[in-house]
């Protein structure tokens, strides 16, 4: 029954999107003529495309009996989303003749092909008779395989923007920031579970600092650490406040103990602070982030360009492909949202929020009825991370903090990203079925 | 606006930890606790787009709607290139440029606006406009491009007129490079023109762009980077009509730095006139410490005229058999002809070869080369074999010297190198010994030591090199270098103490007597007694036609103040043309109000 309920989504969910790929078609029919030569109907190939792939995961999940009906059409809504922006700021600027309409383009293409990787590796993490339980055994492997990467990226690294993010294989080029979250969450969800037995009869006292658990500490100060290395040699500090806040979040899910995340909340400031009396770098984002007047034409030119995409946006915002967003640099990813929120409008930027809040409590959801506390943190923790991800990104666009270049996730370009989440979702799809054993302990 | 951002920052964090604490106390689960706390957040986020698109929106959407900001560039007023005075050769004024901000031209009007500006005189025909436009086109839309400068009072007032039906054109005041003395010292100021392609690949990293300046000649050239400054900008709102509504930062450009030279206007002035009408070089110099006085090259040209569009018949004059942008005064290379008896004296006279009482006979030939006087000189003392300029004195001088001697004592005085000052090209010259013989497949024969000991022979000097052995006599055996530069902005190029050069006194003295009666009783004694100049004719024949006429001298005779080297191509004797010029050269430079 509820299986039917999660085919209606999907269709409602591709009508809307079928709808904004048309619009978007209409807008720049030349730009689509011009870009496939007598077959401009080839626009529409890989959304369509796209859309049967929801329809066979949703097949598989039937098959495999998933109780979950809700996840799928979401990130169906929000990958749809992001490809449907990204054709249509490949359009406009082709349309407004801007030098980066060729790459735009490109992006587009390749973000779907990116899509293509990240739903065979959903695919195959549901067909495959697996257990997520079993990352559990593999904890400090994928710990060390965690560090591994970054320690790879720091030696090997490509620089681009003065960062050293990403790591080029030849043959394929990623980011290994993102898959390094994923697996740190899954690390600290294990980690915590299995320690969890111990806590509770550590409870009772009372106070700030009285009374540390080292099991919790230790762990918070390691990752505290890892993450001032990233912020520090790889200059990173969107990433590192995500991963730190996902981590404060899961310990919070883990210990019930709000002060290990004031805690640690004053360790990251003051590893913030030392970053910005350190680095020229941090300071200039942090004096854009105060005053992008300053120099509005250089450094400042970005925020500029995404306040006005805001302000010309309003209300129900400027239609889609009505504003022109693609002259915001980086606008295809940081700058996303302020695309959406000028196209759309404010109540489309808050229904937006409201899909990717409801995802995020989806992830919860899922947590809360796992009978296995590994599951029910590794959920838990999926879900914080999506949404401290989605936060750091969005409130930098509205320069309620200084701007980072993390992914919107599923909605920006960036493959690495999307192929990450789109695992993550595989995951939390797995929790979800999968029966706990018998055995386990009774809590 | 930052204010209010940070006051949110922290209301929320405050409301954050007391709902925070409340829900301790109220033992509530966990999880409902975190979604509580990321709605909160989320919620936070969403105030502050509701700001942006509803408080603010507003504001930013006009700013959006019509491109409305703009970066204003303000360049920085170049640096000044001045005398020793302070009087300017080289300084900027207001002038009305035409600028184009290609996106603000609706698509369909670019020709409708491109027949305008050909009507209203800008463009000489559609061609040449939509030249410019290809131009405009490469850069962004919103900066504007300078399509005309230097607009003739008729252009700019029917382009004011017609301003309201010109989309995206504007009229802007900006500094021009101006050179108040047109053609005074121009081979040493040089000019501006627009930057080229390879220019601008080799300064890539300077932030030139393309229509900007850029030294081209001389001076501009040699301290391009110092004479240029920052630029400056402006981030302005304007209104539909390109009005500045407000500005909304600013940014100061840095003036370029002023180039203070030793040249004296006056006396630059006088060289150049007395060099009118002929092809020529004049050098004046500070005996005392080399400062360039001036330093004049004939023909010259009107910097003004340069810096602007030059027409057909000027560039092939430029280019043109008369070659007016080489310097001639540090570039040309000449025979110095009788110019060199001088070092041909000093070199028999340190030999010990010319004695007090020693005597020359000229029968008016000596081994087949005749002296200038054909009947002979008779019997002379080097004073009157320098004051008559007796080449079969100078013969047996040099035949008695040995050429090794002579042209090391050439090389003393300076000559076959250049003479250091580096913000100028300079030619080296030439001083011939048997090696340069050698080097150059000849073979060396004792008729041309006694060819050199005259000034002839394969000797090449620069007329700068020619003040500079006028000025060693001058301060009593000491070889300047000469400064152009004074300073450039606050840093100071200091004079560089001239070199004894080994002479003894009697050699400079004995020297000093001839020159003096040069003027009294020898080839120059038509000058001006009251002067007190004392020099050195010289008639150099060369293979080009007429000889080249040459006075090096200096004055007053008794305390010498300036040393004075002219050169006029062709124009025959020395005594005759040369002289005069230093003449009246000193004059000026010897009255009160200008030293």
């Amino acid at each position: 029954m509820s299986r039917r309920r999660e085919f209606g989504l999907l269709l409602l969910v591709f009508a809307i999107l079928g709808l904004g790929h048309w619009v978007v078609w209409q807008a720049y029919l030349p730009v689509w003529r011009a870009g496939y030569p007598g077959q401009d109907w080839l626009v529409f190939l890989g959304p369509a495309l796209m859309a049967l792939g929801w329809l066979v995961l949703s097949g598989i999940l039937t098959v495999r009996r998933c109780p979950e009906t809700l996840l799928l059409p979401l990130v169906a809504l929000l990958c749809g989303i992001g490809i449907l922006f990204l054709q249509r700021l490949a359009g406009g600027a082709a349309e407004a003749e801007l030098s980066k309409a060729p790459s735009l383009l490109r992006d587009y293409h390749k973000q779907l092909v990116s899509f293509g990787v990240g739903w065979l590796a959903l695919a195959a993490m549901l067909v495959v008779k697996w257990d997520y339980r079993a990352l559990s055994r593999f904890k400090y492997s994928i710990a060390f395989t965690a560090l591994g990467l970054l320690l790879i990226t720091t030696v090997f690294g490509d620089a681009a923007n003065g960062q050293q993010l990403t790591l080029n294989l030849r043959f394929i080029a990623f980011q290994p920031h993102d898959p390094v979250k994923l697996l740190l969450v899954v690390f600290m969800a294990a980690y915590l579970a299995e320690k969890r037995e111990l806590l509770s009869f550590a409870a009772g006292h009372r106070g700030l600092l009285t009374g540390l658990d080292f099991r919790y500490m230790g762990p918070l100060v390691v990752l505290w650490l890892l993450v001032m290395a990233i912020i520090f040699v790889h200059k990173d500090l969107g990433t590192a406040l995500l991963l730190f806040g996902a981590f404060l979040g899961i310990l919070y899910l883990g210990t019930n103990r709000g002060r290990y995340v004031v805690i640690g909340l004053l360790m990251f400031l003051v590893g913030v602070g030392v970053a910005y009396t350190k680095f020229e770098r941090v300071q200039t984002r942090v004096a854009i982030w105060q005053n992008p007047w300053e120099d509005s034409n250089g450094a400042g030119y970005q925020i500029c360009q995404a306040l006005m995409a805001f302000g010309n946006g309003r209300v129900i915002g400027a239609g889609l492909a009505g504003g022109y967003p693609e002259r915001i640099p980086a606008v295809e990813t940081d700058m996303i949202y302020a695309a959406i929120s000028e196209d759309l409008g404010l109540v489309g930027a808050a229904l937006l929020l409201g899909v990717i809040l409801t995802l995020v409590g989806r992830l919860f959801h899922i947590g809360l009825r796992s009978p296995d506390p590994f599951g029910k943190l590794l959920a838990g923790g999926l879900g914080v991370t999506l949404a401290v991800q989605a936060w750091v990104i969005l409130a930098g666009v509205t320069k309620l903090i200084p701007l980072t270049g993390v992914t919107l996730p599923f909605i920006s370009y960036g493959g690495t990203s999307l192929v990450v989440n789109l695992a993550l979702i595989g995951i939390a799809l797995n929790v979800a079925y999968t029966t706990p054993a018998v055995d386990t302990p009774a809590s | 606006m930052t204010p209010l951002a940070l006051t949110l920052l922290v209301v929320s964090l405050v409301v954050g930890a007391a709902l925070c604490a409340a829900g301790i106390y109220l033992r509530v689960p966990r999880m409902a606790m975190l979604r509580g706390a990321l709605l909160l957040i989320f919620i936070i986020f969403l105030l502050r787009l509701a700001y942006w698109q509803l408080l603010q929106g507003d504001y930013w959407q006009q700013m959006s709607v019509y491109n409305h900001l703009r970066w204003v560039r303000s360049p920085a007023p170049r640096g000044l290139i001045v005398d020793r005075q302070g009087y300017p050769l080289a300084t900027n004024k207001p002038a009305l440029s035409v600028w184009l901000v290609s996106g603000e031209v609706p698509r369909d009007d670019w020709d409708t606006l491109l027949e305008r500006l050909v009507a209203i005189g800008l463009f000489p025909d559609l061609k040449a406009a939509r030249a410019q436009l290809e131009y405009c086109h490469r850069f962004p839309g919103y900066q504007p491009v300078r399509i005309g400068s230097r607009l003739t009072l008729e252009i700019v007032s029917r382009l004011e007129e017609e301003l309201a039906f010109l989309p995206g054109v504007y009229l802007k005041i900006e500094p021009i490079r101006h050179y108040p003395g047109a053609s005074t010292a121009a081979h040493i100021v040089g000019y501006l023109r627009e930057i080229n392609a390879e220019e601008l690949a080799a300064h890539a990293n300077a932030g030139y762009r393309l229509g900007d300046l850029f030294g081209k000649a001389g001076l501009e050239r040699e301290f391009e980077s110092e004479l240029r400054g920052m630029e400056g900008g402006e981030q302005v709102e304007v209104d539909a009509r390109g009005r500045v509504l407000r500005t909304l930062s600013t940014k100061p450009s840095v003036p370029g730095e002023t180039i203070t030279l030793t040249l004296d206007v006056a006396i630059q002035r006088a060289a150049e006139q007395g060099l009118h009408g002929h092809r020529g070089a004049a050098v004046v110099l500070d005996p005392a410490n080399g400062d360039i006085l001036a330093l004049a090259s004939a023909p010259a040209y009107d910097l003004n005229v340069l810096s602007g569009k030059v027409s057909r018949q000027m560039l092939a004059w430029l280019h043109g058999s008369q070659m007016p942008e080489i310097n001639r005064a540090t570039r040309g290379r000449y025979p110095p002809g009788s110019v060199f008896k001088i070092v041909t004296a000093a070199a028999a006279l340190e030999a010990g070869e010319v004695q007090p009482n020693t005597y020359y006979y000229c029968d008016g030939v000596y081994h087949g080369i005749h002296c200038w006087k054909r009947s002979g000189h008779g019997a002379l003392s080097l004073t009157e074999a320098i004051a008559h300029s007796c080449n079969v004195a100078f013969m047996k001088q040099a035949e008695a010297v040995g050429i090794a001697r002579l042209s090391a004592m050439g090389r003393r005085f300076g000559f076959g190198a250049t003479t250091g000052i580096d913000v100028l090209r300079e030619s080296q010259g030439t001083v011939p010994d048997p090696e340069w013989a050698k080097a150059h497949g000849q073979h060396w024969r004792v008729g041309d030591t006694l060819q050199t000991g005259i000034g002839q022979s394969a000797l090449e000097v620069t007329p700068l090199q020619s003040a500079r052995l006028i000025a060693a006599i001058a301060n009593g055996g000491k070889l300047v270098h000469p400064r152009l530069v004074r300073s450039v902005g606050d840093r100071q190029y200091p004079a560089t103490e001239p070199e004894l050069i080994g002479l003894k006194p009697e050699t400079v003295r004995r020297i000093t007597r001839g020159l003096r009666a040069v003027v009294g009783e020898g080839t120059a004694r038509q000058l001006d007694p009251a002067l007190r100049i004392a020099g050195k004719t010289g008639t150099a024949q060369n293979p080009g036609g007429e000889d080249h006429a040459w006075f090096v001298g200096y004055a007053p005779a008794h305390a010498p103040r300036v040393a004075v080297a002219v050169l006029v191509e062709h124009g025959g004797h020395g005594g005759a043309m040369a002289a005069p010029i230093v003449e009246s050269i000193i004059r000026a430079a010897l009255q009160p109000t200008n030293r």
